[in-house]
């Protein structure tokens, strides 16, 4: 007999509230999704896409949104970064921590599965709001592109006429939520990768969460230093490759999907429970 | 089907470089209730965390129910119960909706045996768990465990944050369990009465090595103190290598041994021209005897 694991009770469990701490932090996390949710910075740029890319806005639109995902991630799928939560009745640790997995570990339950479950919790929380504005783009005001009508952007938007892109919120917002959930699976194979060496009580557990951010840091003063000499505009090509693209970038990323996700349950199918 | 519901084959483990276990040949009889002792930092917790599967041994073999937990499938886990030394359960859920989510996992899961635990440990089932008092959350973790009917359960400090009546309590659910047909029970405790009430084999484990494991009847019946005292000469020379204790004064010498028989000891006091008088030791005696570090 070839036992299953009911996914549904798990992922409910996951989705309730309590996972993340509270009442309190859950609006805080959700708040923060839709505060960087892709449509956002559109509206204020007043879906002007010369500003996104040239006034750097975009920078701290990625900022935030990695300082926001790697605390999110790390907290939910490395259980000893949760245990960096004070110890309480409301704290995440409660659940998410070490302590908190025991449980769930020594019931009869496929630990592939739970991960499975957690992972959806916390990609259905932190990224939903993104692809809510992509099924909202349709109706959003044209996108204009300011001064940046070159010859890339009637390749990529052929019905662009006078710098106006009709539906290019839709591309845009695509765009959004494909590079958000690149760096969702990104962040969850690194923390799968790093889980059973983050433990509890540790000077060194910190560094999980502030990685990705000093990796990013480091990236963009390398960009401004050595890259941009060559004027090269990594969101804006990003972003016009994807528009020119996005049935091969939508395969791929799930493709992706699917490798990091068989390849972290699998890690965490092994993780210790100190 | 093996005799044995749980063994392990020289079972090493270390932390930052720092062995906790080491070499541990444990044997647990099917059927049997296995009292698991020793001190604070001994290598209860970690052996029992390697039966259930939460961490892996660097050397050595593991099999529960026959089973290696590395290699624990969703049914062989049905049939291992267990509960952590700090269990933690989700303190927003009621205990009902925890139950239901644990039973969910179960496809044997005795829902009457949940009912009669909640009466009989006098639980409101519609009481979230973090407003429980810790006696009370414990004992919904033991619920959980006897519940999906395991032939192992491995108890960590089963009876801590309990109180003598809920504990006497629990002592009557193992008892219970026990007394159906291929129930086995490891538990851990630093609680001797309780193990004394309860156990029927004994494993001490010192400085992560296993030191005893046996029937409890032969411990209490075996292990002695034994008071050596000298006609004439002194006791320089008296050496008992295998005592658990050994120290001697000038005409004394005072040791902790295993006695098969009283004729070795008999022998071993003419040879030293030694009169002897047997202490006699209780289970915590013993147990104090034998995880004592030895004086010098």
């Amino acid at each position: 007999m070839n036992a299953k694991t009911p996914f549904w009770p798990l992922l409910k469990s996951e989705m309730s509230y309590s996972m993340f701490g509270g009442k309190a932090q859950t609006c805080f996390m959700l708040l923060c999704a839709w505060f960087v949710a892709g449509a956002m910075p559109l509206v204020l740029l007043r879906f002007e896409l010369q500003i996104l890319f040239q006034s750097g806005i975009l920078a701290i639109v990625i900022f935030m949104f990695v300082l926001w995902m790697t605390t999110f991630v790390s907290m939910a799928l490395v259980p000893g970064c949760a245990d960096l939560l004070p110890p309480g009745p409301d704290s995440g640790q409660v659940n998410h921590g070490l302590g908190g997995l025991g449980f769930i570990f020594t019931r009869a339950a496929d630990r592939r599965i739970f991960f499975r479950a957690r992972s959806a919790a916390v990609f259905l929380f932190a990224l939903t709001p993104l692809f809510l504005n992509v099924a909202a783009s349709p109706l959003a005001r044209e996108v204009h592109t300011g001064a940046l009508s070159d010859s890339r952007y009637s390749q990529a938007f052929p019905d662009m006429n006078h710098g106006i892109i009709p539906y290019g919120a839709i591309a845009y917002t695509g765009w959004l939520a494909w590079s958000a959930t690149a760096l969702f699976l990104f962040l969850q194979a690194y923390g799968a990768l790093i889980a059973n060496r983050v433990k509890p009580n540790n000077k060194w557990t910190g560094i999980f969460p502030a990685m990705p951010l000093i990796v990013l840091f480091v990236s963009f003063i390398a960009w401004n230093k050595i890259i941009a000499r060559a004027h090269v505009s990594f969101g804006e090509d990003s972003f016009l490759f994807f528009a020119m693209h996005p049935g091969e970038m939508v395969i791929a990323l799930m493709a992706l999907a699917v490798v990091v996700q068989i390849w972290s349950e699998r890690r965490f199918s092994k993780l210790e429970i100190l | 089907m093996e005799s044995y519901a749980i063994e392990t084959k020289n079972v090493t483990r270390s932390f930052a470089g720092s062995v906790v276990v080491q070499d541990l040949n444990l044997r647990v009889r099917r059927g049997s209730i296995y009292g698991f002792l020793g001190r604070n930092g001994a290598g209860k917790t970690t052996t029992i965390k390697m039966l259930a599967g939460l961490i892996w041994p660097d050397s050595g073999e593991i099999k529960v129910n026959g089973v290696a937990p590395s290699q624990f499938t969703v049914e062989d886990r049905w049939k291992i119960g267990y509960v952590s030394e700090r269990q933690i359960l989700n303190p927003f859920l009621r205990v009902s909706a925890l139950i239901k989510f644990t039973a969910g996992f179960y496809p044997h899961w005795d829902f009457a045996a949940c009912e009669r635990i909640l009466q009989r440990f006098k639980i409101d089932p519609s009481k979230r768990i973090k407003s429980l008092s810790q006696g009370t959350a414990r004992q919904v973790a033991f619920l959980l465990a006897l519940a999906q009917k395991p032939d192992v359960l491995i108890l960590d400090e089963p009876a801590a944050n309990l109180d003598v009546v809920a504990r006497r309590e629990f002592l009557d659910e193992v008892l219970d369990l026990l007394r159906q047909d291929g129930k086995t029970v490891l538990f851990s405790s630093h609680i001797l009465s309780d193990v004394e009430r309860v156990a029927d084999e004994i494993g001490i484990i010192a400085q992560g090595r296993l030191k005893i494991s046996e029937s409890l009847d032969r411990l209490k019946e075996t292990v002695r103190k034994v008071r050596f005292h000298a006609f004439e000469k002194g006791v320089n020379g008296f050496v008992i290598p295998d005592a658990f204790q050994f120290s001697k004064t000038r005409d004394e010498v005072l040791a902790t041994l295993r006695v098969e028989d009283e004729t070795s000891l008999r022998a071993l006091a003419s040879s030293h021209r030694c009169q002897y008088e047997i202490i006699p030791l209780n289970l915590e005696d013993i147990f104090v005897e034998i995880v004592r570090e030895p004086k010098d």
